[in-house]
């Protein structure tokens, strides 16, 4: 089945899948590090990985981008000067006080069913679009109830390997021991394959992550979805999960984000919190001290910037854990 | 008075402006000497070279003045309302209430440079979180917190979607301090689908009509906040006379430019003709009065040219810059390395085009809103700068990144690869920061260098 690139948590699958499409979203770094061109001054380490796995990906049918950040909605103009790949620009509204957003959201939802009909995709059927939404609901509720049951670098293997296929397949493996440990959060935007290292250095230095709210993490699973509302327009319901539901930092205001992270870190019992972002990423770089001000914990800001994100950290984290023992 | 123009200091505009009160100079209410506003904390102006007419004398008092206006208005009454990101189209609504000014909080981006880093704004903003990997604006948020600037709008109004991350996030952060902001959305300027209607913009893009309809949609809602906010309706009429005083300065500024750019000898610096420029986002406070400096200016400018009078030399290097700069020095730093500016594109090229007036108000503002380069794609932004540059018959191009602003990473190398291959000119990328003097070598070399090739060129 043709792929359909994406990275985005705010692009649905099912909407790809309804289509006739396999959604694969990637997390970038997947190509050997040692192959990227030089970035140019002040790119965003993620915006570049994304573009250059993205362009050596030869069996994929088309890359979606969004416009949450600038850099990102960007991109796509690099895309087209070095590969032939069809680029798609998915505009996702940042203001949340009115409702001509949701609209803009909905209408950029079907605009992207064109776009795919026009790589031969298949208008879906609203039977067919509601066959995938159970079933990407049901993966999402199986993955939640993992729940901490594998060590954090296992669970975001399982994570990683449903976003590119949509399968949901758990190993077999010992749950970590937590008495020991020091429960922690994580937070922030997108973490490239490079910087998952990170996990391992926070289980080394004697941390557990009890929830992973990067954009990788559980943090930007939609709400599940609404089965009377689903019956009624599966369109709308889409949008309304998609485009509503998912706490983050881009929106405008983002009082709602803050408001879901202080009360996951209450029900989490969480020691600490990490807050990792990409150099030049100014909307997660611009809400550390407002974090810092609104949790009862400590909170650590590590930045990455496509070096091996161990060698610059691993002492900051040692250092963190250490304090909060 | 018909002297040849010159270029001078803040020092030798001290007795010049003696030379012309001697003479009967007659100034506006806001006029006197241009020192006073470094007595005051513009300490930049010493290091600045000026036209020496009595135009820009005017241009200068009237930009520095703005504070005194925004308090004045206050004490009148009326309205202030912060109109921030949206370079142009918002102030336009704003003006045509009969009790509401607009201004642009996010000129104090230019308050660490004029004043030469003493009033601790960016410190400020670092302590916020906000420091240097961020843009310049981030003064803004320094200035909102010591409150001596400007006085706190009554409401903010700001602009995010298809705008630039660091401007959105120090937004945010300024909301996050206590001030409440009603943000509007514009939308990513997307070409029209297969079978989706098109529409043409000012400036020449084009747009989906249901893009076109959904900032028409944004741009209600913003009216909407304002009637409330103004107690006042704004009716269709009002607003097209709004529009008509825009259309003013912009014909003006047009004609300015045009005059500027393509006469033999530069007959305007552009440290004043980028300040002119500015003034098409908000009117500095005042639509009337900017309306006024801005006709004046542009008499002087068309006698200069009928004269034959003008600036440099007239073999200067014709070079089209892009960006506005942090610090203000550089402008004159190109001139001085034997360029001239005959060309601009300061990132808001859609409110310096005319405002269609036959069509309904509010469609026609969603239309320049729409057209702002910067809410499409780069490859857009360059189309218009090669034309640009075709018209004005610029030579090179100057691309001038703004220290930490989220668009220079990726639009800057599209928009230098894009002209160098329709239009096969030099092309040189340099960053200004807010005081660029450590660097000034630098920029010279660089800027020299640019001025050498394209002048090597025409001998070929």
């Amino acid at each position: 089945m043709k792929r359909i690139l994406y990275t985005s948590p705010f692009i649905p699958p099912e909407w790809i899948a309804a289509h006739g499409f396999q959604p694969c979203r990637i997390v970038a770094g997947a190509s050997r590090a040692d192959q990227l061109p030089a970035a140019p001054q002040g790119i965003c380490h993620y915006v570049w990985r994304y573009l250059h796995d993205v362009s050596r990906d030869s069996g994929a049918s088309a890359a979606v981008f969004t416009t949450i950040c600038d850099q990102m909605r960007r991109a796509p103009e690099w895309l087209r000067e070095s590969c032939s790949m069809p680029a798609f620009l998915f505009h996702v509204p940042k203001t949340r006080q009115s409702a001509n957003s949701g609209e803009l959201y909905r209408h950029e939802l079907v605009r992207l069913g064109s776009f795919l009909c026009g790589l031969g995709g298949n208008p879906p059927s609203m039977e067919s679009l509601r066959g995938e939404m159970l079933a990407y609901d049901a993966k999402r509720g199986a993955l939640l109830q993992l729940n901490g049951s594998l060590p954090s670098r296992s669970s975001l293997e399982v994570l990683l390997r449903f976003y590119e296929t949509g399968i949901v397949e758990i190993p077999q493996a010992a749950p970590p021991k937590r008495e020991t440990r020091i429960p922690l959060a994580l937070i922030g935007g997108s973490l490239s394959r490079d910087q998952f290292s990170l996990f391992d250095e926070i289980e080394s230095a004697g941390g557990i992550v009890v929830f992973d709210g990067t954009e990788n993490g559980e943090r930007t699973f939609p709400r599940l979805f609404d089965i009377r509302h689903l019956d009624m327009n599966p369109v709308e319901e889409l949008a309304r999960a998609y485009f509503g539901s998912i706490p983050d930092i881009f929106y405008r205001p983002n009082d709602t984000f803050f408001g879901w992270l202080v009360r996951k870190v209450a029900a989490s019992n969480v020691r600490g919190v990490i807050h990792i972002r990409n150099v030049w990423c100014d909307l997660w770089h611009a809400e550390v001290q407002r974090i810092r001000e609104a949790l009862p914990v400590p909170v650590l800001d590590l930045d990455v910037d496509g070096e091996t994100a161990t060698t610059r950290n691993r002492t900051r984290i040692q250092a963190f854990i250490e304090s909060l023992q | 008075m018909n002297d040849a123009p010159r270029q001078i200091s803040l020092h030798r505009w001290d007795e010049r402006y003696a030379e012309l009160k001697a003479r009967g100079f007659q100034e506006r209410w806001y006029g006197g000497s241009l020192c006073r506003h470094a007595d005051d904390g513009d300490h930049r102006l010493r290091r600045l070279a000026f036209d020496d007419s009595p135009e820009a004398l005017a241009l200068w008092n009237f930009l520095l003045t703005e504070e005194d206006r925004l308090k004045k208005h206050r004490e009148e009454g009326k309205l202030l309302v912060g109109t921030m990101k949206d370079l142009g189209t918002v102030p336009v609504m704003a003006f045509s209430f009969s009790n509401v000014v607009a201004f642009y909080p996010d000129g104090a981006w230019w308050i660490p440079c004029m004043m030469e880093m003493s009033t601790g704004l960016l410190e400020i903003a670092a302590s916020l979180g906000i420091g240097e990997s961020f843009c310049p604006v981030r003064a803004m948020l320094g200035a909102f917190v010591t409150k001596v600037h400007f006085p706190i709008p009554d409401l903010l109004l700001c602009s995010v979607g298809a705008t630039c991350d660091d401007f959105s996030s120090i937004a945010q952060r300024l909301e996050g301090l206590g001030h409440p902001i009603h943000w509007w959305e514009i939308p990513h300027r997307q070409p029209p689908e297969r079978n989706e209607p098109s529409v043409t913009l000012p400036g020449g893009f084009e747009a989906s009509a249901s893009q076109l309809a959904y900032v028409r949609n944004e741009l209600e809602r913003v009216k909407q906040i304002l009637e409330r906010a103004a107690g006042q309706l704004l009716s269709d009429e009002k607003l097209r006379r709004g529009i008509e005083k825009a259309n003013e300065v912009r014909r003006c500024l047009n004609e300015l430019r045009s005059l500027t750019f393509t006469a033999k000898r530069c007959p305007l610096p552009s440290l004043e003709l980028l300040i002119s420029e500015m003034f098409a986002i908000h009117f500095c406070s005042d639509l009337d009065e900017s309306s006024y400096v801005l006709a004046q200016l542009l008499e002087r400018t068309r006698q200069r040219v009928n004269q034959g009078q003008g600036f440099f030399d007239e073999h200067a290097a014709r070079i089209f810059w892009v960006n506005p700069v942090a610090d203000l020095r550089a402008m004159n730093i190109l001139e001085e390395c034997g360029g001239r500016v005959c060309g601009t594109e300061y990132l808001f090229t859609h409110a310096l085009d005319e405002i269609p007036t036959d069509l309904s108000p509010l469609e026609s503002l969603a239309r320049m809103a729409l057209a702002d380069p910067m809410v499409g794609s780069a490859l857009d932004r360059a189309d218009r700068i090669c034309r640009d540059m075709q018209k004005f018959r610029s030579e090179g191009l100057v691309i001038s990144r703004i220290p930490g602003a989220s668009h220079c990473a990726l639009e800057g190398a599209i928009i230098a690869r894009r002209v160098q291959e329709m239009l096969n000119v030099p092309v040189l990328e340099i960053e200004v920061p807010p005081i660029s003097d450590s660097i000034q070598p630098t920029l010279q070399s660089r800027i020299t260098a640019l001025v050498e090739v394209i002048k090597g060129r025409r001998v070929k």
